[in-house]
């Protein structure tokens, strides 16, 4: 070798020793900001729903519940058109309410024709939503009939540019629609849906109908009020009943109570029927801020400990310094400086690394996170919690290692300490494992195993509202290649619109259950076998005397029965509905699921009336699903022809986007359990560089005595189990409590596995212990024996 | 045939900025049952020298056979193999593990025979009482003086009755009395038939030797034999 060449080696290797600790510490550092910003933004956004529109915090959103008297069985975001109207004139601290009402129609532009999601809405509105415009004005916007406003993106899709004030398109009937306001995109954390806000003035609106027809009342408007100052809103709400039930007419039920929530409290109020967008959780929320707090608290104590053990091998220097005359609080000072440097520089990175990250994170969550919406209060809170970081963790070391004694040897690290320290990022991660792992089985039970049938290779397609024409498609449907079964009903498995329904068996208490109407191949397409009896013998349109009504398990107990079978041929009444009508029980169905984990599977109806009928089902064959799909389109144009486009989706599809916010928190939830896992990677392999070199003289004595590499691989492996162990013991519990009480808020859930403790169990013990082995095997040829043996 | 055969050993420390020639052609050849004392200026290479001989530096060049067998070629596994069962260390600073017991540490000398040597206590308080220390069995080394702990060290590394014992300045860190003490254990240990290679200070002690071997500069400047 020549002597250049070992002059480079040995300026190379010092650098990787020396700064291959600076290394592990920036990068164990940048991952947990990294992390710790990204959860913020996600919590932060979670926290302002709706927040983007001003006096949001003054808005209430009324809602209804139903069932018995004493018991509200089901709550509803949608109540009933004429209680906007009630309020208005009963209420005297009403400052303004306002309806919308959620439809989808046809609407036309010379760029554009769909069946669109739209609201009919109140002229006054946006004096309720302040929903930022960037054209036109909101107060006047909706007060002709015929007008209509639109966020920039529609106006993009519909002309072709965002100033689309004064252009006109078309609704059904060829209605025209000018429009007279464009508004700001809205952003992804509100609980509105739809970005499209027609005049309910219009004779032709939904409001109108409502309006002329009093006895027109059920869930049909979300309804918004803010109230005057100093208001007493709760003592509103109690009087809320009041007035609906004197105002009521018609058949339907009256609600059994009202709820006003503020709208900046919605996000996280319990799911609510015809909720507009899915609720999110507030457990999982804090679940996720203490586990951040944990990653912050455990790369902070790796920080620390790496500071301890690299200014230790420094003690000579600290003594010199001392002998030249440095106070306590200079040496402190010193180490303090280069904590806070590294942790400058980490969080530099890890900005830069979020910066790069994001687009694919709101890609993939379906999010809209952004890091420089507030860049004051961002920078403040990031500043303030890097200055808390490297004050809490370097202030150990600092205290540690300028201690009198330090240069007298005795400052070590004791074994005790470290041990606790691979505790901590073990149990840690256990407890992530467990979770992780339980998140993706309830969300696997959830979408699956849950439902009781078989929604795979169902499409959906909603009917045109000419009945000849979906007559005709469904029964060409029903000879296409590649369809297998086709059956029209009202709503399909797990979606919300399903309608109540209260009844009794004479002498038995009152039950609240589903009603659902379909074609009796229903259950074909689903693959929902017979419990017991016969299937529906058709459908039909004339409400004869007795209809024949499908039952599910819950409903049979619910209403009495012994069994099944106890259950065929009987007669139920639908007491409360004004109706009376009665209907035959002639089959009972497995306990499918139409509603999500979240709420409790209940009793259940399905009847044949062919008038709900407003989707046919589709099970198409698993091979070519492409043709097949392109068959189905050609099919609807041509008994269309081609007016309407066609709305299909897949079930799964559908049943994916009711349990969106599971899916955000289990994919969030598991990016924090890698970023743990790596930490501790970071954190373990720092642990060794520190072992191995305190530990250098004993292995060396050992290697002198004649143990062979094996011998000290073992050697250096058989402390961590203990600790290992410990952590175990101490992440079982804490796992089971935390995941008990997430299990909790599911209505339905799968039980805690032991496979999961087992397998995190494992797993940490493997991946601690493949670390440290990793390090022994990398680091074995290098330690010179005799080198180690001179000095002490 | 000799136990321990150099030919022409040089070696040359890497890993620093420079590198350093301690051993620049060393030959020798040592019997069993010798007592040889090395002796020399400090940085001559005697720790070096002892340190090949022992197998815990590899020569960068020459031949090296120990009791016929080329240890530069043999895998590492059966070098670690050879220190167990052949050879044992004694140290200037006695290297004792710190917290375990003065027994344990003793023990250690017979742990990595890989032979399932049977009573495994009873060499172990042999050679404890060997070396006068019986009953000190569960002190921990801070516990001990210095002439004690390096006579724990003596019994870890004649436990496993090793055909040859190196010692590197056994005595430097000992007062005159325990120094006198600690070589009279190791020459009584020569006596019985142990082969002995001590690096001094002391000319006293090499005095004793059957053999002194006065390095300098990397080479054996001077090798005189003791006429008995
Ligand atoms: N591990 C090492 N790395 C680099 N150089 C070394 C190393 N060990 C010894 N040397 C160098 O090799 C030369 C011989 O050292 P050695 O320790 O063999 O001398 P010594 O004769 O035992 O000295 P002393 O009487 O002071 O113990 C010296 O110049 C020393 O600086
Ligand atoms: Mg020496």
């Amino acid at each position: 070798m020549t002597p250049l060449l070992s002059l480079l080696l040995y300026i190379f290797r010092t650098v990787v020793a020396r700064w291959g600790v600076y290394l592990l510490m920036v990068a164990g550092l940048t991952l947990s900001y990294a992390a710790a910003i990204v959860v913020t933004l996600y919590v932060h956004d979670e926290l302002t729903h709706d927040r983007f529109m001003a006096q949001a915090d003054r808005v209430y959103m009324l809602t209804a519940r139903y069932g018995p008297p004493d018991r509200g069985l089901v709550a509803s975001d949608r109540t009933p058109a004429g209680m906007a109207k009630w309020m208005a004139s009963d209420v005297a601290e009403i400052d303004q309410v306002a309806r919308i009402v959620a439809i989808e129609w046809p609407m036309r532009s010379a760029r554009r024709q769909v069946r669109e999601r739209f609201y009919w809405a109140d002229p006054n509105i946006f004096k309720i939503l302040q929903l930022p415009a960037v054209e036109g004005d909101l107060a006047t916007a909706l007060k002709a009939p015929g007008s209509v406003v639109m966020t920039q993106r529609m106006a993009r899709a519909y002309f072709g540019r965002p100033d689309a004030v004064g252009l006109t398109l078309t609704t059904k009937d060829n209605q025209p629609l000018t429009v007279t306001a464009i508004l700001k995109d809205l952003p992804a954390n509100t609980h509105l849906d739809r970005e499209i806000f027609v005049s309910g003035r219009g004779s032709y609106s939904m409001l109108a109908v409502f309006d002329l027809n009093p006895d027109y009342q059920w869930n049909s408007a979300y309804i918004y009020a803010t109230f005057k100052p100093g208001a007493d809103v709760a003592a509103v709400e109690g009087r809320l009943q009041a007035i609906s039930r004197s105002h009521w007419r018609g058949p339907n039920n009256l609600p059994e109570g009202y709820e006003l929530i503020r709208l900046t409290d919605l996000h996280f109020h319990p799911h609510g029927d015809g909720e507009q967008r899915p609720r999110g959780h507030v457990g999982s929320i804090l679940a996720l801020v203490v586990v951040t707090a944990a990653i912050l608290a455990l790369a902070g104590i790796n920080f620390s400990g790496l500071v301890l053990a690299e200014t230790q091998e420094r003690g000579d220097e600290m003594a010199i310094r001392k002998a030249l005359g440095a106070r306590r609080i200079d040496l402190i000072w010193q180490i303090l400086r280069e904590a806070l440097w590294v942790n400058l520089v980490s969080v530099v990175l890890a900005l830069a690394v979020v910066e790069r990250l994001l687009p694919a994170l709101n890609g993939g969550l379906d999010l809209d996170l952004h890091l420089w919406r507030h860049p004051a209060v961002f920078l403040g809170v990031l500043g303030a919690t890097v200055v808390l970081v490297t004050v809490l963790s370097g202030l150990y070391p600092a205290f540690a290692v300028s201690r009198p004694a330090a240069n007298t040897g005795t400052g070590r690290l004791s074994a005790l300490r470290w041990r606790g320290w691979v505790v901590a990022q073990i149990a840690l991660v256990v407890v992530l494992l467990i979770g992780s792992h339980t998140m993706n089985r309830q969300w696997q039970y959830a979408t699956d195993d849950a439902l009781n049938f078989n929604g795979d290779h169902v499409v959906m397609i909603r009917f045109s509202d000419f009945p000849n024409d979906d007559a005709d498609f469904v029964a060409h449907l029903r000879d296409l290649k590649g369809v297998e079964s086709v059956a029209e009903s009202f709503g399909s498995p797990t979606m919300d619109n399903v309608r109540p329904a209260w009844i009794r068996r004479p002498g038995l208490p009152l039950i609240s259950l589903t009603r659902n109407s379909a074609h009796p191949d229903f259950f074909k397409v689903f693959q929902v076998p017979l419990v017991a009896g016969r299937h529906l013998s058709g459908t039909f349109s004339v409400p004869e005397v007795p209809p024949e009504i499908l039952i599910n398990l819950s409903a049979v107990k619910a209403l009495g029965f012994a069994t099944p079978e106890a259950a065929l041929g009987q007669e139920i009444v639908y007491e409360t509905d004004r109706t009376t009508m009665r209907s035959r029980i002639v089959g009972v169905l497995p306990d499918l699921r139409f509603a999500t984990v979240y709420e409790p599977k209940g009793p259940m109806i399905f009847d044949n009336f062919s008038k709900y009928l407003t989707v046919v089902n589709v099970r198409i064959s698993p091979t070519d699903t492409a043709g097949t799909l392109a068959r189905i389109d050609a099919l609807w144009s041509r008994d269309n022809g081609g007016s309407m486009p066609m709305q299909r989706w897949f079930y799964r599809d559908y049943l994916l986007d009711q349990y969106h916010d599971l899916h955000q928190q289990m994919r969030v939830f598991n990016l924090v359990a890698g970023v743990a896992i790596i930490l501790s990677t970071l954190g373990l392999t720092g642990l060794c560089i520190f072992l191995t070199r305190r530990q250098a003289r004993d292995l060396a004595i050992l290697r002198a005595l004649g143990a062979t590499f094996g011998d000290i691989f073992v050697q250096r492996l058989t402390p961590f189990f203990v600790p290992l162990l410990i952590a175990n013991a101490i992440a079982w519990p804490a796992a089971w409590l935390v995941l008990r009480s997430w299990l909790g808020s599911f209505a339905e859930h799968i039980p805690l596995s032991a496979v999961s403790f087992l397998g995190a169990a494992v797993t940490s013990v493997v991946f601690a212990l493949l670390t440290v082995a990793a390090h022994s095997a990398l680091t074995a040829g290098k330690v010179s024996v005799s080198a180690s043996l001179r000095h002490e | 045939m000799p136990l321990i055969s150099l030919s022409d050993i040089h070696h040359t420390y890497s890993g620093t900025a420079q590198a350093v020639p301690a051993l620049r052609g060393v030959s020798i050849d040592i019997d069993p049952g010798e007592f040889v004392a090395i002796i020399g200026p400090s940085g001559s290479g005697k720790s070096t020298l002892l340190n090949i001989i022992g197998t815990l530096e590899k020569p960068s060049q020459g031949r090296y056979l120990f009791d016929n067998r080329d240890v530069t070629t043999i895998p590492e596994r059966d070098l670690a193999r050879l220190r167990a069962t052949r050879i044992g260390f004694v140290f200037q600073n006695f290297n004792l593990i710190d917290h375990l017991t003065v027994y344990q540490n003793i023990e250690l000398g017979l742990r990595y025979r890989r032979d399932h040597l049977r009573g495994r206590r009873e060499l172990v308080m042999e050679a404890m009482d060997r070396v006068g220390m019986g009953h000190r069995a569960d002190h921990l080394p801070r516990q001990l003086s210095g002439g004690q702990q390096q006579r724990c060290a003596i019994a870890r590394a004649i436990v496993g009755q090793p055909a040859i014992v190196l010692a590197d300045e056994p005595t430097g860190n000992l007062d005159s009395r325990n120094a006198a003490q600690t070589l009279g254990i190791l020459k009584e240990l020569n006596d019985k038939g142990t082969t002995l290679i001590i690096v001094t200070h002391a000319l006293s002690q090499a005095d004793q030797a059957s053999r002194t071997i006065e390095m300098h500069d990397g080479r054996i400047h001077l090798s005189s034999r003791r006429l008995s």
